[in-house]
């Protein structure tokens, strides 16, 4: 599956789409990574219990906007985007989408 | 570019399992885990209380005994009460501590030990004894408290209470579901408190025959609480949930002891309280 | 006692008033979901020719959701232990899906053939409040523009 964030496949040629395919999740990481997460959020810096959880669901969502173009038929997802958006207090969900298309 | 219209054939963005069913696992989960951490922790501390050291306990008395302040109306009253305390202690054979009584403004008959030596009775308690050997009954079970560390060991499980409640809390955001299932351990865990009581019950009969050699009073202060509570008995289940044993179950362990170690029940030593009208208002 | 009675009747009920309404919900969706299924949308928009464009416009479809409180409940389990929240998961899913078709449906009653550069959005409308017993409120907005050709 080759995956882009612009209109093409460079050196490639889009035959036929199937639309938009889209994946998300939405996850949370146990009561410790949280209570670690309020005290490290007094001195700022990296949150690596939420790093890794958000890099957990971004990849969880790829897999599943991947998972719905094979469904399709696709081998490309060209256009990809991104969005997080909060759901309660350390949960968040991740959206992966983008155009299903088969190249040449 | 050609547009091709497929349709996709199952949703890939839904977790596999049934809310329902997750819901269920959850809960079984929880409660597992909640009821192990409890119950590891409360082993811990009634293991480590025998090694509490008296300053902590004086400590711990600190921070209460500004709560605990017996109206000056009633100091006499308090007194004559720590006089017959005092009778008692030459039989007490626990950890020592400033044994103190003090009389609380409360609409309901109770007593409680708390840390420091600082026994605490219900003004309603005080003015429904009508002898000096129910008096001594009550002093006694609260005395076996002591010797049982119970007054540390309820405090230990206040603080482990509020410990996963407050672990709950940060993780989700106070969920409510949390706070029924510490309280379904708290449940649970009464059992455990109300053989502490059925203790303190046996102790106290001792305390009281020792000091009086029969056992007169011991079952009348029981006898005022089942008649004062007499409502609440019908209630169905309601032993589960009780932190003391059913009153009823423990006027008929008392005779039954009575019965069996063959102690007299010979005329008991008057004494009544009248606590005098408070000019103050309660502090509320 | 008696509030804990409570609370277990009323989270059974709404799980099964709050399963009973996601059940007909997507019932629903793929019903409509395939009587579209010939109006194209995507993210990009190289897929027509300038040429052939008869009209361009915006469309967009949105809806606002909230979470049950039974969803409340088992998100909060979940949480407690981490991993996937699959009661929010099928809230978000069936409302972002909602959110397209209702796109899809303005564009296709204007008579357009295709919407392109689409785009979602999620966004938290009111913050929620579990000690109160709400779960808060998701706007999902979809929008995109809607290309109609020229008759060939």
């Amino acid at each position: 599956m080759i995956i882009t964030n612009i209109e093409t496949v460079p050196g490639r040629t889009i035959v036929e789409h199937y639309g938009i395919v889209q994946g998300s999740t939405v996850r949370a990481k146990h009561v410790g990574v949280d209570c670690v997460a309020g005290c490290q959020n007094t001195f700022g810096g990296e949150l690596k219990g939420y790093s890794q959880l958000l890099e957990e669901s971004r990849n969880e969502a790829m897999d599943r906007m991947i998972k719905q173009a094979q469904q399709l038929g696709a081998n490309a997802i060209v256009n990809v985007r991104f969005g997080t958006s909060m759901i309660t207090q350390g949960a968040s969900e991740i959206l992966a989408y983008g155009t299903a298309v088969r190249l040449e | 570019m050609r547009f091709v219209a497929r349709e996709l054939t199952e949703n890939v963005n839904i977790s596999p399992g049934g809310e329902g069913k997750s819901f269920i696992r959850g809960i079984l989960i929880l409660c597992a885990v909640f009821f192990a951490v409890y119950f590891a922790l409360i082993v811990m501390v009634d293991a480590l209380i025998s090694y509490v050291p008296e300053k902590v306990d004086r400590a711990l008395a600190g921070i209460f005994s500004p709560y605990i302040q017996t109206p000056s109306e009633w100091e006499t009253d308090r007194q004559r009460i720590e006089g017959v305390l005092s009778s008692m202690l030459e039989r007490y054979d626990g950890p020592v501590y400033d044994f103190r009584v003090d009389i609380l403004d409360h609409d309901e008959m109770n007593a409680l030990a708390f840390p420091g030596g600082n026994i605490v009775l219900t003004s309603k308690l005080v003015e429904s004894l009508e002898s000096e050997n129910e008096l001594a009954m009550i002093l006694g079970h609260e005395l076996s408290h002591y010797r049982q560390h119970d007054h540390l060991r309820g405090l230990g499980r206040m603080i482990v209470f509020m410990g996963l409640m407050t672990v709950w809390s940060a993780g989700t955001n106070s969920n409510p579901l949390g706070q029924y299932v510490v309280n379904s351990i708290g449940t649970f865990d009464l059992k455990y408190s109300r053989k502490q009581e059925r203790l303190a019950d046996e102790y106290g009969l001792k305390f009281l025959v020792t000091r009086y050699q029969h056992a007169g009073g011991a079952v009348c202060v029981f006898e005022k609480l089942q008649e004062e509570y007499a409502a609440q008995e019908k209630i169905p289940f309601l032993q589960f949930f009780s932190s003391h044993p059913l009153i009823g179950e423990r006027i008929r362990h008392l005779n039954e002891l009575i019965g069996s170690r063959g102690y007299e029940v010979r005329q008991q030593l008057p004494l009544t309280f009248d606590l005098p009208e408070r000019s103050e208002l309660p502090p509320s | 006692m008696a509030d804990f009675l409570f609370f277990v009747v009323f989270v059974t009920a709404v799980f099964f008033i709050g399963q009973h309404i996601q059940k007909k919900h997507f019932a629903s969706l793929e019903a409509r979901e395939q009587a579209l299924l010939y109006l194209p949308a995507v993210v990009g928009r190289k897929v027509f020719n300038d040429d052939d464009v008869e009209r361009a416009w915006l469309v967009h479809g949105t809806v606002v959701v909230s979470g049950d409180y039974f969803k409340m409940m088992l998100a909060g389990l979940i949480k407690f232990f981490g991993g996937r929240i699959s009661a929010y998961e099928s809230l978000l899913d069936r409302s972002r899906r909602e959110a397209l078709l209702r796109m899809k449906e303005a564009a296709a009653s204007e008579g357009a053939h295709m919407v392109v550069n689409v785009r979602f959005e999620t966004s938290k409308i009111d913050g929620g409040n579990p000690s109160q017993q709400t779960t808060g409120m998701f706007e999902m907005l979809t929008y995109g523009t809607a290309i109609r050709l020229k008759a060939q």
